[in-house]
């Protein structure tokens, strides 16, 4: 079986115009880019928007620097024809800021006074890598990330997958940093929830 | 002083290192006497975690997906064959 390549090894095939290397590229953020500019654009329009950016990023990899990262380079790309598009269609952005009013756990889980009355309870899978073992909690996983919101599952994957900066996901889907940073709590709330009824349940 | 429900608000902040000061401070102390919610970040962060590798498999395209989409950017060539 032939080893995955990272981003390096593939930049490299890329600027020769390697196409197999251009698919390989497609495959690994398709998805990724469709859910950026979902976010942004909406899905009438992502699609398209997606395909567009694409379309320039082909064109444009040969001259690709290095300065930011590979994905960082393309997700600024399909942002950019994102918003481009909203303002050809003269459309606002498909969610603009929300209200800041932070996202909470259950109120029965605490007292008048704010303190546990329900504390977390004990994991006995309690590591990432045992998480990732279990066949039923990684299907139960999918499937809470493939129901979030478009607005969440965008600022996970730019924060928690590509590890970009708050800063950097306000910019690039037109969002306050504190809206960025309700938004990714609620997403991660969600993510815990499920994984908790599992912990307790032993299903989703 | 912070109470656990408002700790609870603001643990994503505490794992991406987003407060400064004397809230900062406050969540620091609050950890240190509270194992509940240290167990809650534990927990979120653990999430987060779990959730972000299973979403770097789930959001990839496979190999026909990736074929029609590149075919859409670079139209295949002409065939060599006679007609």
């Amino acid at each position: 079986m032939s080893q995955p390549i990272d981003d390096q090894q593939l930049i490299a095939r890329l600027k020769t115009g390697d196409n197999l290397a251009f698919k390989e590229l497609i495959s690994r953020y398709h998805q990724k880019l469709l859910i950026v500019a979902r976010a942004i654009a909406g899905d009438v329009f992502a699609e398209d928007v997606t395909q567009e950016a694409w379309a320039s990023i082909y064109k444009a990899i040969g001259k690709f620097e290095s300065r930011s990262s590979l994905s960082t380079w393309m997700i600024q790309i399909v942002s950019n024809e994102a918003k481009s598009r909203l303002r050809r269609e003269k459309r606002h952005s498909s969610f603009g800021d929300i209200d800041e009013v932070r996202p909470e756990i259950d109120a029965e889980c605490f007292n008048d006074n704010g303190h546990w009355v329900n504390p977390p309870s004990h994991w006995d899978i309690n590591t990432p890598e045992l998480m990732l073992q279990e066949d039923q909690l990684r299907h139960c996983i999918e499937h809470t990330l493939t129901l979030l919101p478009e607005n969440q599952k965008a600022v996970f994957l730019l924060r928690d997958v590509e590890q970009a900066s708050l800063e950097e996901i306000a910019d690039l889907l037109t969002l306050s940093e504190a809206n960025v940073r309700v938004i990714l709590h609620r997403a991660r709330l969600q993510l815990m929830k499920i994984i908790n009824h599992y912990q307790e349940t032993g299903e989703c | 002083m912070l109470n656990c429900k408002q700790f609870t608000d603001l643990a994503s902040d505490h794992i991406d290192l987003q407060r400064t000061g004397w809230k900062r401070v406050e969540i620091r102390l609050h950890l240190m006497i509270c194992r509940h919610c240290r167990r809650f970040s534990r927990h979120l962060d653990r999430s987060r975690q779990t959730g972000a590798a299973i979403a770097e498999q789930l959001w990839r395209s496979d190999s026909e997906q990736s074929e029609a989409i590149f075919s859409k950017i670079i139209p295949s060539p002409p065939s060599d064959k006679a007609p």
